[in-house]
């Protein structure tokens, strides 16, 4: 980033995961987890924040993800340009496991990454919606609790949702 | 209520790591579900049922946009045979008839819809004497529906007014009901408008009419994605303008201009050649709807000539063929001459 060259030092912070793992962060970075922005901003950080509920797997793409947005909004390229990037980016991002996907949405709910909730429940959402209730259930571990004569009755009243 | 849905990655993952997901988040990717999906996944379990169904995830779903699906319209003969034909809106991805039959309550007379707004449907019963009539709201999708009070009882309707607010709005004047969505109402040739919020009719301000003529001529009026559309002709013309309200209600400005020639050309059926082209009824045309679309290049007019309904852009000004009419056709007579049938909006509101 163009501001290296930049007299005064960058601030850097210490994010923690759940496993143990320290990952080292810009301001930049740091402050797009909401979470932490007010511990940030108050300078009231301690040498590592602790993220109790993400795991250095799933905390190293968030760091990827902001990363990337927080260059890419500061870059001074044009805003569509920027817009543009910013979507092939997000797309090549959510090519991931589906079960990575509901971590980082899970992570991103936690850590309050607006763009990042939204982009996840957005991609969990167009994955899941044309799923059969079968596979439905398996994936969120349902069990089924209708009758036989019950889930007719729902079928037959819906059957054009069905169909 | 508070479920715990527990995702838990499969064996062969390493990891296993446990996501506890909490309601909220399941929350969270379900109001992104198309209204077809939920209704499915309903039978995912009794919990899922519970919770798709919840006034309270049904209001959250609700303002997310829905686009109008297709179009029902009464039989000509609908009070013998109280049927509709349903046109889907889309030839490539056509949906299905949210229903051929207005079946859901046990009302002795027959039910007519009288609006469509937002998916739901204000019908009343339709052979009823006056102080029988009764009026619902029904909603489609979900098969459910509520009977308003009698009209009048004004502060029963005023309650359910405040009761529906987000959703539609049925309101009773002198025995006429309109329903819009919250910012006003347009009642035919009076061109009023209910300030919901505040309770009171305004007076709409109407397009010019052009010089020879003397009052409103042959119109079509109607929402969609908010929008309010008004075209006019006079005469009969197939080329004509497509007015939208500004937001504010003050004035009329011209969003499109129709010239529907080419589509004269390519169905010549519509060509009433007897009679003197300056006879109104010289073409066999009429406009069912303007439905916008959630993009600008989207919107467009659905058409309806002898035997068929057509989907004309309005920005790009290129046709297609909808869907033909069920049975056969007298030559160049409309079927659906009394009609702007009524939008099918997939909607999760309760009713």
């Amino acid at each position: 980033m163009s501001s290296s060259t930049e007299l005064t030092e960058k601030k850097v912070f210490l994010l923690k995961s759940l496993d143990g793992v320290i990952f080292e962060v810009e301001e930049s970075v740091a402050v797009q987890l909401e979470v932490i922005r007010e511990l940030i901003e108050g300078d009231c950080a301690r040498p590592f924040i602790s993220l109790y509920n993400v795991t250095s797997e799933i905390l190293a793409l968030v760091i990827e993800y902001c990363k990337h947005h927080a260059e890419t909004c500061s870059g001074g390229t044009s805003a569509t340009i920027a817009d543009e990037d910013l979507k092939t980016f997000d797309n090549e991002f959510m090519n991931v496991d589906e079960n990575i996907l509901l971590e980082l949405c899970s992570a991103a709910d936690y850590l309050d990454i607006k763009s990042l909730f939204e982009l996840t429940c957005r991609t969990l959402a167009s994955l899941i919606k044309d799923r059969t209730i079968i596979e439905v259930r398996k994936m969120f571990n349902v069990e089924n609790d209708f009758s036989v004569v019950e889930e007719k009755a729902v079928r037959k009243e819906f059957a054009w949702a069905f169909k | 209520m508070k479920i715990k849905i527990k995702l838990i990655r499969t064996a062969e993952q390493a990891t296993s790591a446990q996501v506890v997901a909490s309601i909220d988040l399941l929350t969270e990717i379900l109001l992104r579900f198309p209204i077809k999906s939920l209704i499915r996944f309903k039978l995912v379990s009794k919990d899922w049922h519970y919770f798709i169904t919840n006034p309270k995830f049904c209001h959250l779903r609700n303002p997310n946009p829905n686009p109008a699906l297709g179009l029902l319209l009464p039989f000509p003969n609908f009070r013998i045979s109280p049927l509709f034909e349903y046109v889907p809106f889309s030839v490539q991805n056509p949906t299905n008839p949210p229903l051929r039959k207005l079946k859901f309550t046990k009302d002795s007379s027959r039910i007519s819809i009288l609006k469509s707004c937002n998916g739901l449907l204000l019908c009343s019963s339709l052979r009823a004497l006056n102080h029988n009539l009764k009026y619902y709201v029904y909603n489609p999708t979900t098969k459910r529906f509520t009977t308003l009070p009698k009209p009048d009882q004004g502060t029963g309707i005023r309650k359910k007014i405040c009761a529906s607010r987000s959703q539609l709005m049925p309101i009773s004047k002198k025995g006429c009901i309109g329903m819009v969505r919250c910012t006003g109402l347009v009642m035919g040739p009076l061109s009023l408008y209910f300030v919901i919020d505040e309770e009171r009719l305004e007076t709409l301000p109407m397009p010019p009419i052009p010089d020879g003529w003397e009052g409103r001529s042959n119109y079509y009026i109607g929402e969609s994605c908010g929008h309010l559309n008004f075209i006019e002709t006079f005469g009969p013309q197939i080329q004509f303008d497509v007015y939208e309200m500004k937001r504010d209600y003050s004035e009329w400005f011209v969003k499109y201009q129709v010239d529907l020639s080419p589509l004269v050309s390519a169905f010549p059926g519509m060509i009433r050649s007897y009679l003197n082209p300056t006879n109104w009824y010289y073409y066999a045309l009429s406009i069912f709807c303007l439905i916008q679309g959630e993009r600008y290049g989207d919107s467009f007019l659905v058409l309806q000539i002898p035997g068929k309904a057509i989907r004309y852009n309005l920005v790009h000004k290129t046709f297609e063929k909808l869907h033909d009419f069920e049975g056969a056709e007298v030559e160049d007579s409309l079927r659906f001459s009394w009609t702007n049938g009524f939008q099918h909006i997939e909607s999760l509101c309760c009713v």
